[in-house]
C-alpha cells in the first residue's frame, strides 16, 4: 500500500519518466526513497526537478541539456501506487484541437504540460472546420467592421467588450499561426487571399484552400510534438474534474482520466487545467461534429459547479444529406454529416416534402434563398407537423453537365448509395453543426473556478451570442487560448502542488466485477438510450420549439437517465465505476438537460433559439442566459461555509434511493463528482475577481432542473 | 515575441510537400475517385459521373499549364489567388463550399 508524502515517514515509490512527445520511453524506476514531509515545500515546478531527485538522474538530463540550449527542460513526474498512476503536471489541457494545442505551445515555455486527448490528437472539431479563419487583415476592412457584423449574427446578444477583443486580436494570432508553419492561400501580390462569406461585409477569411482546419491543426500538432514540455496522451477520456472547496471558493486541482486502451484510471494533479473539449453535437442524431464530440467539457464542468451560459443556442445546417433517403442505405451510421452547400439552392434547387409539394413559398417569399435560417425552421416545422424525416432538395432540372461540374461531391457521394441527383432529389434534413453556448468564461477564459480556464467551442466568451457569424469559431478559439496563457502562468508561479492531493478524491473504478457479459449488456443497453436521447432532442428540442414540446423533452429525458440509471445499479454497478460509454452517456443527458433547461428560460426568440410561444425579440430580454451551479442555490443564504450535503445524503441512502434523489439534485448516482471539502494545506493565492458580469444575468435556473 | 516564436519553431516552418498544392489536388481527385470506381455499379451512370468528375473538377476548366506559377501552383485567373480552390467561388452563395459539399456557415 503505498502512503502519501504527507505522511511524512513513508515510502513512495517515484517512477520518473522523461516523455519524448506521446508515450513513454526510456523510463527508469527510482525507488525507495524516503521523502521527508519539509521537501515537499521546496518542490517548486517552474524550477524544474527537485533537487533530491536530480543526483540520480544527472546523467541523463545532461545528454538532454545539451541537446537544446534555448529550452527549459522539465520533467513531468508520475507516481504509482496499488491505486493507479497520478500524474503530476504544471498544466492540464483537456482537448487537442486548436484551442487546447495554441495553449499548450504557449505555456510550455513555463512548466510542463499534459494535453489529454480522447481519441487521436487530430480527432476534433478544429480538423472538420474546412472553411476559414475571419480576421481583419484588408487594409480598406476595419476591426468595427468586423466587431458589427458579429453583433448583428448574434443577434445582439454579443458581449462587446469581447467581440471588440477577438477582432482586434484576431490578425495577430494568424501571423503567429502562419509564423508556427501554418501555410494559407496567397494572391499574387503575395498576400494573404481573403475570401468573404455569409455576413461579413468585407472579405476576411484566411484559408487554407479547403482544409483549413486540417492544416491549423497538423502545423499545431507538428509543433506540439517537438515541444519536449509537452506531454501529449491520447485515447484519455476524461471522467471528472478534481475539485475543492475553500471557504466560498471552488478550485480546480487537475482531472481524472481513463485510458481507454489499457482500461486503467489515470489521474492528472495540475496548477492549471484548460478545458478546451469542443462542443455536444451528439446530443442530436444529425451532427457534422466528429464522434468524440459528446459534451464532455461542459457536463465535467457543470458538476465542478462552473457557471454555464447560453446553452439554447445550438447551429444547426439545413440541409445534409439524409442517410434514410438514399436508396441503399450505408452500412454503417454516419458519423458526421454530410452537408449540401447553399450553393445548390442559390443554382436553383427547389425543396419538397415528400409528397411532392414546394412549401418554402409559404413560409418566406423568397422561398429557398430565404435567409439559412429561415429555411432551416421552415424545414424543421414540415418535419415535425408531417412527422417526416427528410425532406427533398432536387436540382435535377438543371443540366446535367451543370450538376456535375459544380457539385461533383454530391454527385459521387449520393451515387455511391445508389441516387442520381440529376435525376432524383436529393434527401436531406438538417444537422447539428455547432454550440454557441457552454461554460462562462471572462476575458481571460477564466471561470468561477479557480485555476479552470476554457477556450474554444466549449467555452461561452459572449461572442457570438445567440448566432455565431461564419469563420468566428477558429478566431475564438485561438484568441482566448493565447489570452489564458498569462493569467495561467501567473496562477503557476505563486502556487506548489501538494502531493498529498492525489488521495483527496476516491479513484474511479473499472467494472471488472461485472464480467464481461452484463458489462457488453450495460454498453448495449447505453447505445439504446443514446439513441433515444437523441431521438428526444430532435424531436422535442429542434429548431422549432414550443413551451409544450420542451416540457416533454425536461420530463421524457428526466425519465430516461432516471430508467438508464437503475438499469444500471440493477446490474450491479458501484457508484465509483466507470466506462467510456457511460460515462459519455452521463455527460450527454447533462448537456441535454441544460440544453432543455436554457431554451425553456428565454421567453423570446433570439437568433438560433425560436420558440412559437415567444416568437418574436423581446429588448428586454436581451440578456444571456445562466445556469448556475447547485452549491451557489443550496448556499445563497449562508454567508460563510459550504456544506456538502448532497454527497453525505447520497451516501447514506440506500441504494434503492439513491436514483431518485440524484435526480432531484441533478447529480449522477454513479461516480459523484470528486469535490472534497477538505482545504488545501496551503492556500492559494486569491484569484482576481473574474469579469462574469453578474450584473447582467437575466434568467438564472436555480439547480439546472 | 514573434522573434522568440520564429526561434523556437523555426525548425517546424518545413513546407510539406503533401501540401505543395497541385500535387495535393491531383493526390486527392485520384484517390477519391479510386475509392468510387472500387464501389459495386448498380447504374450504367455511374462511369459517367465519374468521368465527369475525373475530367472536369469544375466550370469548363481543364488542365491548362499557364494557369500555374513555377513555384505556387494553381493560379486562379480571376481573384489572382495561388494554391486555392479551383472553380467557382466557393463562398458565392454564403457558406464555404467545395465540390458542394458545405463544411462552414
Amino acid at each position: 500500500m503505498a502512503t502519501s508524502i504527507a505522511s511524512g515517514n513513508g515510502r513512495l515509490h517515484l517512477r520518473e519518466s522523461v516523455y519524448r512527445g506521446q508515450g513513454c520511453r526510456g523510463a527508469y524506476f527510482v525507488s525507495g526513497i524516503g521523502i521527508p514531509k519539509c521537501i515537499q515545500k521546496d518542490l517548486s515546478w517552474s524550477h524544474g526537478v527537485p533537487n533530491i531527485l536530480r543526483i540520480h538522474t544527472s546523467n541523463h538530463f545532461q545528454s538532454l541539456a545539451n541537446e537544446s540550449q534555448h529550452r527549459h527542460h522539465r520533467t513531468a513526474i508520475t507516481s504509482c501506487s496499488r491505486d493507479g498512476s497520478t500524474k503530476y503536471f504544471d498544466f492540464a489541457v483537456i482537448g487537442s484541437g486548436v484551442a487546447g494545442l495554441r495553449y499548450a505551445l504557449e505555456v510550455a515555455k513555463h512548466g510542463t504540460v499534459a494535453v489529454i486527448t480522447k481519441a487521436e490528437s487530430h480527432e476534433s472539431n478544429t480538423n472538420y472546420a474546412q472553411g476559414g479563419i475571419s480576421a481583419v487583415l484588408c487594409p480598406s476592412d476595419s476591426v468595427e467592421s468586423h466587431v458589427l457584423d458579429t453583433i448583428v449574427a448574434g443577434a445582439y446578444l454579443c458581449d462587446e467588450e469581447t467581440v471588440r477583443v477577438v477582432c482586434t486580436e484576431g490578425p495577430e494570432r494568424i501571423r503567429e499561426l502562419i509564423a508556427m508553419g501554418a501555410s494559407f492561400d496567397h494572391g499574387e501580390d503575395g498576400n494573404l487571399h481573403l475570401a468573404r462569406e455569409g455576413g461579413h461585409s468585407h472579405r476576411r477569411i484566411v484559408h487554407a484552400a479547403d482544409m483549413t482546419g486540417r492544416e491549423i491543426e497538423r502545423a499545431l500538432l507538428e509543433a506540439v510534438r517537438k515541444d519536449p514540455n509537452i506531454f501529449v496522451f491520447e485515447h484519455h477520456f476524461a471522467i471528472d474534474l478534481l475539485s475543492s472547496q475553500d471557504g466560498s471558493n471552488t478550485i480546480c486541482h487537475g482531472v481524472d482520466t481513463l485510458n481507454t486502451e489499457t482500461h486503467e484510471v489515470v489521474r492528472f494533479i495540475s496548477k492549471i487545467t484548460l478545458l478546451a473539449s469542443g462542443g455536444a453535437g451528439h446530443i442530436y442524431p444529425i451532427t457534422t461534429n466528429p464522434l468524440v464530440a459528446t459534451g464532455d467539457g461542459v457536463a465535467m464542468a457543470h458538476r465542478a459547479q462552473a457557471v454555464i451560459s447560453n446553452m439554447e443556442f445550438v447551429q444547426f445546417h439545413p440541409t445534409a444529406l439524409a442517410d434514410e433517403g438514399l436508396p441503399i442505405r450505408p452500412t454503417k451510421a454516419r458519423e458526421n454529416a454530410f452537408l449540401i452547400t447553399e450553393a445548390v439552392r442559390g443554382d436553383g434547387g427547389i425543396l419538397y416534402n415528400l409528397e411532392m409539394e414546394r412549401f418554402m413559398p409559404s413560409y418566406d417569399e423568397r422561398a429557398e434563398l430565404a435567409p439559412r435560417d429561415v429555411v432551416a425552421r421552415s424545414i424543421d416545422d414540415q418535419l415535425k407537423q408531417r412527422k417526416e424525416n427528410y425532406v427533398l432538395l432536387d436540382i435535377s432540372h438543371k443540366s446535367r453537365e451543370k450538376i456535375l461540374s459544380h457539385f461533383p461531391n454530391i454527385a459521387a457521394e449520393c451515387m455511391r448509395y445508389g441516387l442520381d441527383i440529376t435525376r432524383k432529389p436529393i434527401p436531406v434534413v438538417p444537422a447539428a453543426h455547432y454550440m454557441c453556448g457552454g461554460v462562462r468564461a471572462g476575458l481571460q477564459g477564466e471561470t468561477n473556478v479557480q485555476g479552470l480556464y476554457v477556450a474554444g467551442e466549449v467555452a461561452c466568451t459572449g461572442l457570438h451570442g445567440a448566432n455565431r457569424l461564419a469563420s468566428n469559431s477558429l478566431l475564438e478559439a485561438l484568441v482566448f487560448a493565447r489570452r489564458a496563457v498569462q493569467p495561467s502562468i501567473d496562477h503557476t508561479k505563486s502556487s506548489c502542488i501538494d502531493h498529498s492531493a492525489s488521495h483527496w478524491w476516491p479513484r474511479p473504478t473499472m467494472p471488472k466485477s461485472l464480467g464481461n457479459t452484463v458489462l457488453s449488456n450495460i454498453i448495449h443497453r447505453t447505445r439504446e438510450v443514446r439513441d433515444e436521447l437523441q431521438s428526444i432532442m430532435w424531436e422535442y428540442v429542434g429548431i422549432v420549439r414550443s413551451t409544450t414540446r420542451l416540457q416533454t423533452a425536461e420530463r421524457r429525458i428526466g425519465e430516461l437517465e432516471l430508467e438508464w440509471e437503475t438499469y444500471l445499479f440493477q446490474q450491479g454497478w458501484e457508484p465509483t465505476m466507470v466506462c467510456l460509454e457511460a460515462c459519455e452517456m452521463r455527460n450527454l443527458f447533462c448537456c441535454a438537460k441544460l440544453v432543455v433547461s436554457s431554451a425553456l428560460a428565454r421567453h423570446e426568440s433570439r437568433g438560433l433559439h425560436y420558440t412559437i410561444d415567444f416568437p418574436h425579440l423581446e429588448e428586454s430580454k436581451r440578456l444571456p442566459t445562466i445556469i448556475l451551479p447547485t452549491s451557489f442555490c443550496r448556499n445563497r443564504h449562508k454567508s460563510s461555509g459550504f456544506s456538502y450535503p448532497v454527497r453525505a445524503l447520497l451516501e447514506a441512502t440506500s441504494e434503492v434511493h439513491r436514483p431518485l434523489l440524484a435526480s432531484r439534485y441533478d447529480i449522477p448516482p454513479f461516480l459523484l463528482p470528486p469535490h472534497c471539502v477538505k482545504a488545501p494545506s496551503r492556500l492559494h493565492p486569491t484569484f482576481p475577481n473574474c469579469q462574469l458580469k453578474f450584473s447582467s444575468i437575466l434568467t438564472i435556473i436555480k439547480c439546472s432542473g | 515575441m514573434a522573434t522568440n516564436l520564429g526561434r523556437l519553431f523555426s525548425s517546424t516552418l518545413v513546407k510539406s510537400e503533401f501540401f505543395n498544392s497541385t500535387s495535393r489536388r491531383v493526390i486527392c481527385t485520384t484517390t477519391q475517385h479510386m475509392q468510387i470506381q472500387q464501389q459495386e455499379k448498380k447504374e450504367t451512370s455511374v462511369s459517367e459521373i465519374n468521368e465527369k468528375t475525373q475530367n472536369q473538377n469544375e466550370d469548363e476548366k481543364k488542365f491548362d499549364p499557364k494557369d500555374y506559377d513555377e513555384d505556387d501552383g494553381y493560379r486562379n485567373k480571376v481573384t489572382g489567388e495561388i494554391g486555392g480552390p479551383r472553380g467557382p467561388e466557393p463562398t458565392r452563395y454564403g457558406d464555404w463550399e467545395k465540390n458542394g459539399r458545405c463544411s462552414d456557415f
